[in-house]
């Protein structure tokens, strides 16, 4: 019963893992590699992997691929930095996309 | 004895057949065997029919580095036709890797197979329960049997159960459409069940195998989505020696594995634990105190794990000689300690030192120092099984 009190969770699809708060969530309206991702402000329990510069819908930035901290599946990335002063509010973010996350307590 | 050989001299050819088999059998070099087979027909069939086992390359068991630049010939149902026509003596075949082999390829063994005792069919992604209804009904000394990926269903587990009964080995691994149906069919009829392998089989619960034989002693079945009941009825057999449940974290919520614990599994060994992320301490004291003879314990990644388990861990297994605890988000300097004062037969402690939260250098080296006798390894083993069977 103290589950469904508690906050409404993220957690990786492959093995369970929590990774995000959905109080954390400020937008649902991003897209991933294969379909909607959302973009979170904290994330935890994930290993930041090496930064690379690509080039999203958005523009160039420079990303950090974000993988569980338990089972290594890719979730998503994390914004490191954008080069254009529209994009920059994501740097330090973090894109979780919806196919890798399942809802956990609720 | 002088006047035997005066009118014709002897020569090999008037040796009778089995005294050339007795002859080709101390041939140890491939190369001679190869002529003795090119001599006549007769020698030939000799070598054919000495043949014990069968296998591609694409099966990769023997690689063979310079042929890998090559493409490798893909063997269809016409080569396997002529192949099983003129080896009929044959042990052992492996059809791993021809992934476009169909049923019809499987024919041959109705009328050849009565004495293969070993058949691979690792990802023969065009084997139903068609061709492994063939393979059963002409194969009845199987004793191992590998369906790993293959699109078999309970009607060929059912199949096989009825026409091999002398099985020993399974491998039904990534057989999703397998069910506890088929697992029935397989232990009840199957008693000389020894080793079931059957990682990711989605849609199995583990009820089918409620009165599994005491010989069953080797189950892998991580990643299934077992339930209570079903771990209930996997150890009811009594005989389990070793027992994979890694990363089945999602289905057994709370104290759903402290089954294991309850006096079946007295026997267990061997037991990986690994990823399973919902089991707690009530499930780890039961287990710990129920299976006495456990020597190895893969925990890797059990992040429910609290100083209570740990605790009776250390108490309660006498004769742990490895044990996993890579990760384990839990594990902090009094459970460390725990396992410290513990598991006196200790030999091997899987442990990751470095980007630990709770561990203090402190209590490692406190560790170390008094317990000299343990190894301390940092790599995290994702396979632990032993080698007993399916060799």
């Amino acid at each position: 019963m103290a589950e469904l009190m508690g906050p409404r969770l993220y957690s990786c699809c492959n093995c369970k893992n929590q990774v995000a708060l959905h109080d954390d969530v400020i937008s649902k309206a991003f897209q991933g590699r294969n379909g909607r991702a959302f973009l979170f402000s904290h994330a935890m329990n994930v290993v930041v992997g090496p930064k690379e510069d690509r080039q999203l819908m958005t523009g160039l930035h420079t990303v950090a691929d974000v993988y569980c901290s338990d089972c290594r599946e890719v979730l998503g990335w994390k914004y490191e930095r954008a080069y254009e002063e529209t994009q920059k509010y994501k740097e330090g973010k973090f894109i979780l996309e919806k196919s890798k996350i399942v809802k956990e307590n609720w | 004895m002088e006047n035997c050989s005066k009118d014709y001299p002897t020569s090999i050819v008037q040796l009778p057949d089995d005294c050339l088999y007795f002859i080709f059998n101390w041939l140890d070099s491939a190369s001679d065997r190869q002529s003795f087979g090119l001599t006549c027909h007769r020698w030939l069939q000799i070598q054919n029919s000495s043949r014990r086992s069968l296998q591609f390359q694409c099966s990769f068991t023997k690689i063979d580095i310079a042929s890998l630049s090559q493409s490798t010939m893909k063997i269809n149902a016409f080569h396997l036709h002529r192949f099983l026509n003129r080896f009929q003596q044959l042990h052992f075949l492996s059809l791993s890797g021809c992934v476009e082999m169909p049923d019809s390829g499987l024919r041959q063994l109705q009328y050849y197979g009565s004495k293969l005792q070993t058949l691979h069919l690792h990802c023969c992604f065009g084997i139903t329960d068609c061709g492994v209804s063939l393979a059963a009904s002409g194969c009845p000394s199987l004793t191992t049997i590998s369906l790993y990926s293959c699109n078999v269903t309970d009607i060929g587990l059912k199949a096989l159960s009825q026409s091999c009964l002398a099985l020993r080995d399974v491998d039904l691994s990534y057989c999703s459409l397998i069910s506890d149906h088929g697992i029935r069919a397989l232990s009840k009829n199957c008693r000389q069940l020894r080793a079931i392998r059957m990682s990711n089989c989605r849609s199995v619960t583990g009820v089918g195998f409620m009165g599994c034989s005491q010989g069953l002693t080797y189950l892998e079945a991580n990643g299934c989505k077992l339930e209570p009941d079903g771990i209930m009825a996997i150890v009811s057999g009594g005989g389990l020696e070793y027992l994979n449940l890694s990363c089945i974290s999602w289905c057994i919520l709370g104290d759903g594995l402290r089954a294991i614990g309850a006096g079946f599994a007295t026997k267990l060994k061997v037991l990986d634990f690994r990823l399973c992320r919902t089991i707690g301490d009530k499930s780890i004291i039961a287990i710990a105190k129920g299976c006495p003879l456990l020597q190895e314990w893969n925990l890797a990644l059990c992040h429910e794990i609290t100083k209570a388990g740990w605790e009776a861990i250390g108490v309660h297994c006498h004769n742990l000689e490895k044990l996993h605890v890579n990760r384990c988000r839990n594990l902090c300097d009094e459970g460390l300690q725990a396992l410290r004062y513990g598991c006196k037969k200790l030999s091997v402690l899987y442990i990751s030192i470095h980007n630990y939260r709770r561990i203090s250098s402190t209590a490692m080296e406190i560790f170390k120092c008094l317990r000299g006798d343990v190894k301390i390894i940092e790599e995290e083993v994702m396979c632990i099984a032993p080698n007993s069977a399916f060799q």
